[in-house]
């Protein structure tokens, strides 16, 4: 019992919106989608959310269940092999900056939370050296490793995490209550158990991402003037 | 899968293939095609040299004796442009995917190029027919002085035959990696369409668009900016697009969604001319008016 209420609170900290990566300062791209009229209800800003999950989820939550499987295997090569795939993949330079600012901010803060995780402190190091990308996707597995959790509390952080970003930007800039983003968040959480078994076996060759106007989306907000985050 | 009763996966005549190695004549500035096989279903005649703009460019057309790719067609493609050397290649008419019940078509595309080479791969528009299913895997491997335009038009489908099969298909699978001559990789991209198990026309999708074109431009750091400058992201009601720049100043991508596949066509040759004048100081010529 005392383990999984250890366990419990330790995965409720990295999941809070409040564990200092930065994921306050990224929207995704909503408000070139609002301005572009893509999203202009609650529907379709619960489509847009559930679109940006999908291209995480074939792409990055891959990426973060083989390191993370690799990490349990002292596997440090595959771990290195999964982070140039992940950030070589994000064809937006805006994903990959958030992707790699993220990813630096949590191993960071994994260093300072679990000094004596020698797996993330060789990860770090070599972020610091530039023998690695240090995206976020990894970085988080990495962390949950440290922190003794399973693959299933990784998943969980991770679907939360990115739907959480995009909801909290959407409180920000678009016409909708605490209220509608909370029951939003429940809703869209609730295709997380699915999810996982989508990609549970799948591999690095698998990851992809189909989502045309999300990225003509992306390139807009990054050319575009009306900008309050960065994607 | 099954295997297809009639003629089994890969088959003699349906594992079709093109080799061609472009090289450069020195002496005359002349870029040829230097060497070449081939193998039934796919066909390339020898090189020729009608764009006006680029007298020395050697045009290649490839074609296939099978007409669509069916059940269980495997090819490869392999291109290779050696030091210096530049070439136009295209398709000869729209790649149709048949319909299938047992198997799946594939391509795969090996595409090397060396040195200050230049290479135009603008095949015509891929038409996947109701039920079928198609991968495309394309490698490329280039040098940083070299340049690629590499564009790909995915229709939704047979628009006009009988109700129309609009993302009636069962897969599209593609897969465009490139990487250094050393190994290093430089970008990534897999798209896996199935139309069937997940809606295309959701807002981070495809949204009330039928068709895409896709535009890989590898080429050195200093011709990125002028292509991004003459290039502005749009989205209207009548077409869609966005660029983004490829990690570590590789090159960028090109996203055009529309509803026309004519003005993906034309979208595509103007960006392709762009390319062409930054880097080669020339324009594309007008198209063909029966292409």
């Amino acid at each position: 019992m005392e383990n999984t209420i250890k366990h419990s609170i330790i995965a409720a900290q990295l999941c809070d919106s409040a564990f200092p990566i930065g994921g306050f300062a990224f929207s995704n791209g909503l408000e070139s989608a609002i301005e572009h009229h893509m999203v202009t209800n609650r529907d379709e800003l619960k489509e847009f959310t559930r679109d940006v999950l999908l291209q995480s989820l074939h792409s990055d939550f891959i990426a973060a269940l083989v390191s993370f499987r690799a990490a349990n295997r002292n596997c440090y090569q595959e771990i290195l092999y999964a982070d140039e795939i992940c950030y070589c993949s994000k064809l937006s330079s805006e994903a990959r900056s958030m992707a790699i600012k993220m990813g630096r901010r949590a191993s960071q803060m994994g260093c300072a939370l679990f000094p004596d995780n020698a797996l993330l402190k060789q990860w770090n190091s070599d972020i610091e050296n530039s023998q690695c990308k240090g995206v976020h996707a990894i970085s988080t597995a990495l962390l949950f490793k440290a922190a003794n959790l399973d693959e299933y509390s990784l998943f969980a952080a991770l679907e939360y995490g990115t739907v959480n970003i995009v909801l909290n930007a959407a409180l920000r800039i678009f016409h909708i209550s605490h209220f509608e983003t909370q029951k939003l968040l429940k809703e869209l959480c609730s295709f997380a158990p699915n999810d996982y078994l989508t990609i549970k076996e799948l591999t690095l060759y698998d990851m992809e991402s189909f989502a045309p106007l999300y990225d003509i989306n992306s390139s807009l907000h990054e050319f575009g003037e009306r900008r309050l985050f960065a994607n | 899968m099954q295997e297809p009763p009639a003629m089994a996966a890969g088959a003699i005549g349906k594992n079709g293939g093109i080799e061609l190695v472009f090289s450069l004549n020195k002496k005359n500035g002349k870029s040829y095609l230097s060497q070449w096989s081939r193998r039934v279903p796919l066909i390339v005649q020898q090189e020729l040299y009608f764009d006006e703009s680029m007298p020395n460019m050697p045009c290649v057309y490839i074609l296939s004796s099978g007409g669509p790719n069916v059940d269980g067609d495997r090819y490869t493609i392999d291109l290779k442009l050696k030091e210096g050397a530049f070439a136009h290649i295209s398709t000869g008419a729209a790649t149709k995917i048949a319909e299938m019940r047992y198997n799946h078509a594939s391509n795969h595309q090996n595409i090397v190029l060396d040195e200050e080479s230049y290479l135009e791969y603008i095949p015509l528009p891929i038409i996947p027919c109701k039920n079928s299913r198609y991968l495309c895997d394309t490698h490329i491997t280039i040098a940083p002085s070299a340049t690629l335009f590499y564009s790909e038009i995915f229709c939704a489908g047979r628009e006009f035959y009988g109700d129309g099969e609009l993302f009636k298909y069962d897969l599209l699978s593609i897969s465009t990696q490139a990487s250094a001559p050393s190994g290093e990789l430089l970008f990534r991209e897999k798209m896996v369409i199935e139309p069937k198990k997940s809606n295309c026309n959701t807002i981070g999708r495809m949204g009330h668009f039928k068709h895409f074109a896709e535009i890989t431009i590898l080429t050195p750091e200093k011709n990125i900016q002028p292509i991004i400058e003459k290039y502005s992201p749009h989205l209207s009601k009548m077409s869609a697009s966005g660029v983004n720049y490829l990690s570590d100043n590789c090159g960028i991508n090109i996203k055009i969604l529309s509803n026309s596949v004519e003005e993906l066509k034309r979208d595509v040759r103007t960006i392709c001319s762009t390319v062409r004048m930054i880097v080669k100081g020339y324009e594309l010529p007008k198209e063909f008016p029966w292409r």
